[in-house]
């Protein structure tokens, strides 16, 4: 201890009774003088100053017995009555009030401050996450984007006419601009510069009539390509009669404009007339007349031909008979002459002939819908089972005629089913496999449909009469059109079969899936909202697939191309091929020597289409296996004297000892020792300058007799082939489809070419690239005008 | 007796000019052209192999500092412009087309820390170890910057933002300035000594990324709260640089010989590692498509790298190019720039084999066709083999080997660690997740 407590003495303390304050607030600070930390004593303010510093405040201590409080200000109020309405404000405020917490420490409020600042920036960022991702997965993009500022040209500096190329252009720019005419117009459209949405308008009124035009442009051509005489005609016609229509209009309305109108068509008469056509002077009509002695259609033509011509001549006769009497025809005799004339009214006879026809091919076809409708209602359980099928499979058909159509389907169905069962029960065996006593609606109508088909297919050959209860199928002579309509009738139905039957299979599977495994799946997609956040809500895929490689470069240098390092690797790499495959011969069973003439080629099946043979191996095959025999046996027969197994044997040792790796002789003759006519080099040096290579792996024919397997054949071709499927792809089929997708323009179209090399990324010469701009975020809203 | 002859108009097939292309008829049935495949495989061969004759990407070299290149600045608006500053305090302007100095000055006492252009290009800034940041004014050839602001903390690193007229400097502190005054209006301070590079979001425009000394990236909001973020590697940060079309992803240079693309929203791990360089670092700038990006290192090389992709495609040496102090991808996705420690400013293509100038239609046409070709058999064997194989100088093939050798002696222990202890006991752990330390909030 090294407090002295010399100077504080009991005996006086419990003496002194007068000065006990004095001797307690001794005691205190001895006591306080124990305690080694230092108290930071409350500060006192002296001086009255307008600042007060934060760090002076200090807690109200309950020791602090000498601070003044409110209440002992307020103690006052409760002396006057008058003043009982503050002392009760007083109290009431003081209830309510509450001492505000303390400031956080600066550290932590600087962190809670990033905080909220980084989940800011997080939640601006993450505004980009589409525009990246469609930039990311784009296959065209091409830079400058479209959205920065950069590239805008401006269209009226671009189209202003001071940008003429030559003089002249330039001087007329000049002269133009400062026209009075132009000027005018320049200031009125600065007077009532059209708004937005009547430029629009405008705009769009220009693009409709644009169109309008464009279509009738098109019509008037494709009419124009059409050869039918007929049509040309018909359209001539008509359009004549139009014309007369309009005429008569117009002579009501507006007789001057009728009179100039009139004018014009005997204009056109007139030329017309003056013309040689219709006049049975060209060739075409010459042609037509001769062909007119067998051909009705060409003597029509003809007549009618004559007729305009004499039309037109008529009209003449009629307008001014001082014409020349020459052109004129008496059209009474031509009519009772002319042969042609009298074959006009075929047209008719043939129209009567057709309605005829045509009456008689309703008919028929009204019996036979008849006797189909008739073979449905001659019996009443099957139809009321129908409707009751029809009900089940809720098919909703507004036409009667359709539904009607449906019952005689669903009744041929039962009716078929029954028979079907009926033939079944005939057919199995009751010591057969029993059927499954369960048919779904599906198996039922796929039953039909078989059987439905087998009809089909029998009505070829004959009728089918099956009889079953009480309904006849009716002959399949006229039954063929219905069996088809019934098939897609039944298609149809199996579809909606099915589509109900998923749903009802869904909707069950949503109700047996216990809540049990619900929170699992919560807690699923929790993990996976975890691990994709937001950008992977977005996730698509490029619509080209290209290879993806993430590689190291291969980075040589040349100054290691030593030849030890080389053969070190050529020798590592063979042991490691020793290591590796091992072929596993055991389970391989040796084969008869004497059969080695079975043995055929082996051809191997990969996903590359049959484009080469097309198709010629099944014959092949077929004829292969028929005259085995024979050429075995002439084989046999032609190597009669041979020792063929012995020649393959030689053969295989031979190609054995090929594969095998020879050793590297890396011996000098006089290196290192004299060298020369006859000095033998020494055996021991020699060897060491033999490098030995690994025993090779066995061979994969070691044990197999009579077979030689060349591993090393296509080593060349192997070189070239892929091992390993690249990224983007997940199989390999897709990745062989691929490469076998040809792109060049030699094997398909000029345009899909384009297409297929279009690069991903442009980018545009001399064009300075800014970054991503803002705007690109901002949605543009369609007006609506 | 009549003999017929086939007789053909010289007029189908005979071009009058050479610009002249007839319909040439053919018949695009597949069994028709068996050997589909195999042609194309013969002709992607042959491109590939063209590919690498062609290769031929050092463009020029811009001599003339008598200190090494310290940084280099592209102006926003003019491609053929370029502005370098030294060690010794000088700047240069390029005319690199014609490679020529157009104008040289003394600009600092001791090193050209920082130089940009204002985005309007009529000013250029720079800072240097003097502590004093110079306007240049563009348009006038005067000798003396046309302000000077002293600034009372030293300075490292300069970027400007893209749209407003402020910049920020960093060096004891990040500072926030403004033209026309000649204090900072912000400075921003999280507990750190020194800040080495500072950059501007450019698509982002309030959002700044600093590396600083204690090997932490530090992500700062201009707008109201200043610091936001910070994430602590194993090694230093060298330089960071923002992606232009990306606002949210951002590329550090690393002093582990490594890059790493972080998304500021998940700093905790890497988006992706970019490897291949075998000594520290320096430089980093982003192509301005943003699928790519270039580095410059100690190692004397310059990597390009695409930017979804841990590998370089691509990598760029010469005898004479010392130690890489800074890196730039030009404006039109052309070229790049490098400066290095030996004085001299090297002007790449960034594209290899790519033919320079103006293309003819079915020069294009060829060159997409055979550009289409080599991706398409890219991974057959052969073919990579070309494509891939570079030729290094032998201190990058040797240092390569080298860390191979450790890496794969790593790898070996880690398994050996892992076969002898309790399952699960020594995790798998993508790299990725081995260099970040931790995310501080």
């Amino acid at each position: 201890m090294t407090v002295d407590m010399e100077d504080f003495d009991f005996n006086n303390y419990s003496d002194s009774d007068d000065g006990g304050d004095e001797e307690h607030k001794r005691l205190l600070t001895a006591i306080s003088k124990l305690d080694k930390r230092k108290r930071v004593l409350p500060s006192e303010r002296r001086e009255p100053s307008l600042q007060v510093s934060e760090f002076h405040l200090s807690k109200e201590t309950s020791s602090d017995v000498n601070a003044v409080h409110l209440r002992d200000l307020a103690k006052s109020l409760s002396l006057k009555a008058s003043h009982g309405e503050i002392a009760r404000k007083l109290k009431a405020t003081q209830k309510k009030s509450k001492t505000l917490p303390k400031p956080l420490e600066k550290p932590a409020a600087n962190k809670i401050r990033r905080e909220v600042g980084f989940e800011n920036v997080k939640e601006q960022l993450s505004q980009w996450d589409p525009v990246v991702l469609r930039n990311r997965i784009s296959d065209d993009l091409v830079f400058p984007l479209k959205s920065s500022k950069g590239t805008r040209l401006n269209p009226e500096e671009f189209l202003s006419p001071h940008q003429g190329a030559t003089e002249l252009e330039r001087q007329i720019a000049a002269v133009l601009n400062d026209s009075p005419s132009v000027q005018k117009e320049r200031e009125e459209k600065e007077e009532y510069p059209l708004s937005l949405e009547e430029m629009i308008q405008r705009r769009k009124e220009l693009a409709r009539i644009k169109a309008q035009e464009s279509y009738r442009q098109a019509k008037a051509h494709r009419q124009n390509k059409i050869k039918s005489k007929k049509f040309h005609r018909i359209a001539r016609r008509e359009k004549i009669r139009k014309q007369i229509k309009e005429f008569e209009e117009l002579q009501q309305k507006d007789p001057e404009a009728a009179l100039e109108r009139l004018e014009e068509i005997e204009k056109e008469r007139v030329l017309e007339r003056a013309s040689l056509r219709h006049k049975s002077t060209g060739q075409w009509a010459k042609n037509q007349a001769v062909r007119a002695k067998y051909d009705k259609e060409s003597r029509q033509v003809l007549a009618e031909q004559l007729k305009i011509s004499k039309d037109l001549t008529q009209k003449i006769q009629a307008d001014s008979e001082s014409s020349d009497e020459e052109l004129v025809v008496e059209p009474e005799s031509a009519v009772s002459d002319n042969p042609w004339i009298a074959q006009t009214k075929s047209e008719a006879d043939v129209d009567v002939f057709l309605s005829g026809y045509r009456k008689y091919w309703n008919e028929k076809a009204k019996e036979n819908q008849k006797d189909t409708i008739v073979g449905t209602n001659a019996d009443s359980t099957p139809g009321e089972k129908a409707s009751d099928t029809v009900s089940v499979l809720d098919v909703e058909l507004e036409d009667p005629k359709a539904q009607a159509l449906l019952k005689t389907a669903v009744v041929s169905y039962s009716e078929i089913k029954q028979n079907n069962e009926n033939s079944f029960a005939q057919m199995n065996p009751p010591d057969s496999k029993p059927e499954s006593n369960s048919p779904s609606k599906m198996k039922k109508v796929k039953k039909i449909k078989k059987t439905l088909m087998a009809i089909k297919a029998k009505a070829g050959k004959k009728t089918v009469t099956a009889s079953c209860g009480k309904w006849e199928v009716t002959p399949l002579e006229t039954q063929v059109v219905n069996v088809r309509s019934l098939v897609d009738m039944f298609d149809g139905l199996h579809e909606k079969i099915t589509e109900k039957a998923k749903l009802k299979i869904s909707n069950l599977k949503e109700q047996l899936i216990p809540q049990t495994n619900l929170p699992r799946k919560g807690k699923k997609e929790k993990r996976k909202t975890n691990a994709s956040d937001t950008s992977n809500l977005l996730e698509m895929k490029r619509q080209k697939v290209q290879i993806d490689l993430d590689e190291k470069l291969d980075e040589g240098s040349t100054t290691n191309g030593d030849f030890v390092s080389e053969l070190t690797e050529k020798i590592q790499l063979a042991k490691s091929n020793l290591s590796n495959d091992k072929p596993s011969t055991s389970g391989v069973p040796e084969l008869d020597p004497n059969k080695f003439m079975k043995t055929g080629p082996i051809k191997l099946r990969t996903a590359l289409p049959d484009e080469i043979t097309g198709g010629d191996e099944a014959l092949d095959d077929s004829d292969h296996e028929g005259g085995e025999k024979e050429k075995q046996l002439t084989i046999s027969e032609a190597f009669a004297d041979d020792d063929v197994v012995a020649d393959f044997s030689q053969e295989k040792q031979d190609a054995i000892n090929k594969s095998k790796p020879e050793d590297i002789n890396l011996h000098l003759p006089g290196w290192g020792d004299w060298g020369g006519h006859n000095i033998k080099p020494n055996q021991r040096k020699r060897k060491r300058f033999i490098v030995e290579m690994p025993k090779p792996p066995p061979r994969r024919d070691e044990n197999k007799g009579n077979l030689i397997i060349n591993d090393t054949e296509d080593s060349a071709a192997r070189a070239h082939q892929v091992s390993e499927l690249p990224f983007p792809f997940t199989s390999v089929k897709d990745f062989e489809a691929s490469v076998r997708a040809p792109i060049s323009n030699t094997f398909i179209p000029e345009s899909a070419h384009r297409k297929l090399i279009k690069p991903s990324v442009r980018t545009k010469m001399g064009a300075i690239i800014s970054p991503m701009d803002k705007d690109v975020l901002i949605k543009r809203q369609q007006k609506k005008l | 007796m009549k003999v017929k002859v086939i007789s053909r108009n010289p007029d189908e097939y005979l071009r009058e000019t050479k610009r002249d292309i007839h319909k040439v008829q053919r018949n695009y049935d597949p069994a028709l052209h068996p050997l589909e495949a195999p042609r194309e495989y013969a002709r992607a061969m042959n491109s590939v192999k063209l590919e690498r004759i062609f290769a031929k990407p050092f463009l020029g070299n811009l001599d003339g500092h008598r200190d090494g290149v310290s940084c280099l600045a592209k102006h926003p608006e003019t491609l053929s412009f370029l502005a370098s500053g030294a060690y010794d305090g000088e700047i240069k302007f390029w005319d690199l087309p014609q490679r020529i100095c157009k104008r040289s000055f003394q600009a600092h006492d001791g090193c050209v820390r920082g130089l940009t252009f204002t985005p309007d290009g009529k000013n250029m800034l720079s800072m240097g170890d003097d502590k004093t940041i110079k306007t240049w004014s563009m348009e006038n050839e005067q000798e003396d910057p046309t302000n000077t602001i002293l600034s009372k903390t030293v300075l490292l690193s300069l970027s400007h933002q893209r749209s407003q007229n402020q910049f920020v400097t960093c060096g004891e502190v990040c500072q926030l300035w403004e033209h026309g005054r000649n204090e900072p209006i912000r400075s921003y301070q999280w507990g750190v000594d020194s800040l080495h590079h500072v950059s501007f979001n450019q698509v982002e425009t309030n959002l700044l990324a600093a590396c600083a000394s204690d090997r932490s990236v530090i992500l700062y909001d201009t707008r109201d709260s200043g610091p936001v973020r910070k994430v602590v590697m194993k090694l230093k940060a060298n330089s960071v640089c923002w992606n232009p079309m990306e606002a949210f992803n951002f590329t550090v240079a690393n002093e582990d010989f490594n890059l790493y693309t972080f998304d500021v929203r998940q700093m905790r791990v890497p988006a992706n590692v970019h490897m291949d360089h075998v000594g520290a670092v320096v430089s980093v700038d982003y192509s301005p498509t943003g699928k790519e990006f270039v580095s410059g290192s100690y190692d004397r090389t310059v990597r390009i790298y695409e930017a979804h992709k841990g590998h370089s495609r691509e990598v760029y040496h010469t005898k004479r190019m010392q130690k890489l102090s800074v890196v730039s991808w030009s404006l039109d996705n052309k070229y790049i720039m490098s400066g290095s420690d030996e004085m001299n400013i090297r002007v790449w293509k960034a594209r290899a084999a790519e033919k320079l100038g103006a293309l003819k239609p079915r020069e294009k046409a060829a060159l997409n066709y055979h550009q289409a070709l080599r991706t398409k058999f890219a991974q057959h064997p052969q073919i990579k083999r070309i494509a891939r194989h570079r030729h290094v100088p032998k201190h990058i093939y040797n240092a390569q080997k080298e860390q191979h050798a450790m890496r794969d002696k790593a790898k070996r222990k880690e398994g050996n660690v892992r076969k002898h202890s309790k399952k699960g006991a020594v995790p798998f752990v993508p790299e990725r997740k081995k260099h970040v330390i931790r995310e501080h909030e």
